[in-house]
């Protein structure tokens, strides 16, 4: 996987950072000038914001103009659109389990997220292995965190709680 | 010495003690996992010390913080994969001499250094602190804003890679510390509405997501193409020739590493390096640098842990992070409500101290219970990353739901977790990030009382000669390496005229 790198080519990759900086600048500044600036002397609260907006969006259309060379990093395997494809994945599946949290409570819901990730890592849509880790997983947790330590994590309204 | 005597008592008491071991032993847990490091480990485990009293939370990260450069340091020697930047030099000659079946011997010789150089760096905190205290408590809003200023100039000449990227990231964390109430009016800002957002993002979750979560994505992103083979320990016991040549690097590392730390910006990393070189050029065996050299890990381990201690002063005397590890500290205390810099010294003194005492007694206890464990952290070294991902997963995001017991914390995790794999893969380097979000907060609050208290800014920089000389220093670390550059040039060309 060294060597070339597969996802974003080396050309592509600073300038679609200086990009999405404008973006970002772009935005702060719009977002900034909703609220009162002040004076010089007695600076609103958007002043301060307005000022680092503009410098963002400043400094990445220099970096988009003259990326730079990109320095090379001794750890620098790439995943790859596999590895991308993990990644969000992964995302969706923590997006997923914050949306159910107090729905179905920590128990269910953590079960699933964990079966969800142990599959993941087998690379197997059915697994009696990550099921079974799974369960194991999410029931420490709960032993640990909300027996032991006294965490108030949510038993889901669906049953009732 | 009164004050230090004071720490240890708070230090050793019963329950501190069990704080201080069980961050080690977590640190270490977390460290040891490949692609991990100190600073991920301290986001991950933040939230455990929130319901504590400040005094326990950050006896306990302080732990967590040396439990992880150690586990950081055994899986670079042991697999050649740093947890971070501070361990990449060990991998150099700790992971040779582990392929000659010393392992043991270079992690042996790695705890030692580092236990000899917290030693020091805690004595020496003890004493640099308070003459420094005593002339910073005359600082003033100017002065509070130069110094931050001075930090992040510091921090942008020190920073790998490309400026303009780490200044971009600067003005991004900024910006990230500005959503939520305005620090003067009290105003909402950037909240969109959402009433979660109202008091501003929590230091914990975007530590968090940044460090912790973008690193595990970044991790799970390689489980195909990361094999990992730890090679056998050996003996722990080092040899009299390892003793022998490891004893003056360690003593330098120690005091270089100090020095280095103390600088903004400076720290575990930059001293490490550093200290790689030193021991280079003063060795008898150069030829053996890269091939297993006991220097080259006893030095720069040393190095790294001094270099640590030495970063802790510009937070606790001057309230002022020199790098992410001290910036999630500062996170860390503002949420238990103590603000470090010269007043916290003198209204808490026991804070202060008694985290000075806790690096030493965690030091120990690193040497005494973790040495010991070793064979443990190698088992957990041949636990595949895939089996591990998830309990890290599901851990952090207890942790994150746990801090307002509300999921949305959960979802600004994830939010903070894409946003830090995004800048990894775009090759932005995240630790300028975290600084100026933690920073951000002070350095508008000064910005604007400074411009509330001067009607000339000009006239009113004048009669603050302390904010002068500061600000003077910061212009200089700029304008220096530019005519050092220029003269480079010059002499480039001059050279291909003189062709």
């Amino acid at each position: 996987m060294t060597g070339k790198p597969s996802g974003l080519t080396e050309t592509l990759r600073p300038r679609l950072g200086a990009v999405a900086g404008v973006l970002c600048g772009l935005i702060g500044t719009l977002a900034s000038l909703q609220l009162p600036l002040g004076t010089s002397r007695l600076l609103g609260p958007g002043a301060v914001p307005l000022l680092l907006s503009l410098a963002m969006t400043g400094l990445s259309l220099a970096l988009f103009v003259k990326p730079g060379a990109e320095e090379a990093d001794a750890d620098e395997e790439d995943g790859g659109l596999h590895g991308a494809a993990m990644v969000a994945l992964v995302a969706l599946m923590i997006g997923a389990f914050a949306l159910l949290l107090t729905r179905l409570g920590f128990i269910v819901s953590a079960t699933a997220l964990m079966y969800g990730l142990y599959a993941i890592g087998e690379e197997k849509l059915v697994s009696a292995k990550a099921l079974l880790r799974a369960v194991l997983t999410a029931l420490a947790a709960y032993l640990l965190f909300v027996v032991a330590l006294s965490v108030n994590m949510p038993a889901g309204t669906l049953w009732g709680y | 010495m009164e004050g230090l005597l004071g720490g240890f008592i708070v230090a050793l008491k019963p329950m501190n003690l069990v704080f201080c071991f069980s961050g080690a032993l977590i640190g270490t847990l977390i460290g040891v996992l490949p692609g991990l490091g100190p600073t991920a480990a301290i986001a991950m485990l933040l939230p455990l010390t929130i319901g504590l009293d400040p005094v326990s939370a950050i006896i306990m990260i302080a732990g967590i913080y040396y439990g992880a450069s150690y586990g950081g340091s055994t899986t670079a020697i042991l697999v050649k994969i740093p947890g971070e930047a501070q361990s990449v030099v060990t991998c150099l000659d700790g992971y040779k001499m582990a392929q000659q079946g010393r392992a043991g011997a270079a992690i042996a010789i790695a705890a030692i250094g580092s236990f000899v150089a917290g030693t020091v760096g805690a004595l020496a905190i003890g004493l640099i602190s308070m003459p420094l205290v005593e002339f910073a408590i005359r600082f003033g809003p100017a002065e509070n804003l130069s110094l931050l200023l001075l930090g992040f100039i510091v921090i942008l000449v020190l920073a790998k890679g490309n400026v303009v990227k780490s200044l971009i990231m600067i003005a991004a964390g900024l910006l990230l510390s500005m959503v939520g109430q305005d620090v003067i009016t009290g105003q909402p800002r950037f909240t969109l509405g959402i009433p979660e957002l109202t008091d501003g993002f929590g230091v914990v979750v975007v530590a968090m997501g940044i460090f912790g979560l973008g690193e595990v994505f970044e991790n799970v992103e390689k489980f195909r193409t990361r094999s990992m083979q730890a090679v056998p320990v050996g003996s722990l016991m080092p040899t009299r020739e390892d003793w022998k040549r490891s004893a003056m690097p360690i003593a330098r590392g120690s005091v270089l590493g100090f020095l280095i730390g103390l600088l903004p910006g400076g720290g575990a990393t930059l001293a490490s390096f550093i200290s790689y070189g030193v021991e280079k050029k003063f060795t008898k065996h150069p030829e053996q640098f890269g091939n297993g050299a006991v220097e080259g890990v006893a030095g720069p381990e040393a190095a790294n842990n001094a270099g640590a201690a030495g970063s802790f002063i510009p937070l606790l005397a001057l309230g002022l992070p020199g790098n992410p590890v001290t910036a999630l500290l500062l996170g860390a205390l503002i949420v238990h409500n103590v603000t470090p810099g010269p007043l916290m010294i003198q209204e808490r003194p026991e804070i202060f101290w008694g985290v000075i005492a806790s690096m030493y007694v965690g030091n120990v206890m690193l040497v005494l219970l973790n040495l010991p464990l070793i064979g443990i952290w190698v088992q957990l070294l041949k636990v595949p990353y895939r089996a591990l991902y998830a309990a890290l997963i599901l851990f952090m995001i207890i942790g994150a739901y746990s801090l307002n017991n509300n999921p949305v914390e959960v979802l600004l995790l994830l939010l903070f977790g894409v946003l830090g794999y995004g800048l990894r893969k775009l090759r932005f380097d995240t630790a300028p990030l975290i600084l100026a979000f933690v920073l951000g907060g002070p350095i508008e609050f000064n910005l604007r009382q400074t411009m509330m208290l001067a009607r000339d800014p000009l006239d009113y920089l004048m009669g603050r000669p302390i904010a002068l000389t500061i600000l003077a220093f910061g212009l200089l670390l700029i304008v220096l390496p530019m005519f050092s550059k220029v003269r480079q040039k010059l002499m480039v060309a001059r050279a291909v005229n003189e062709l």
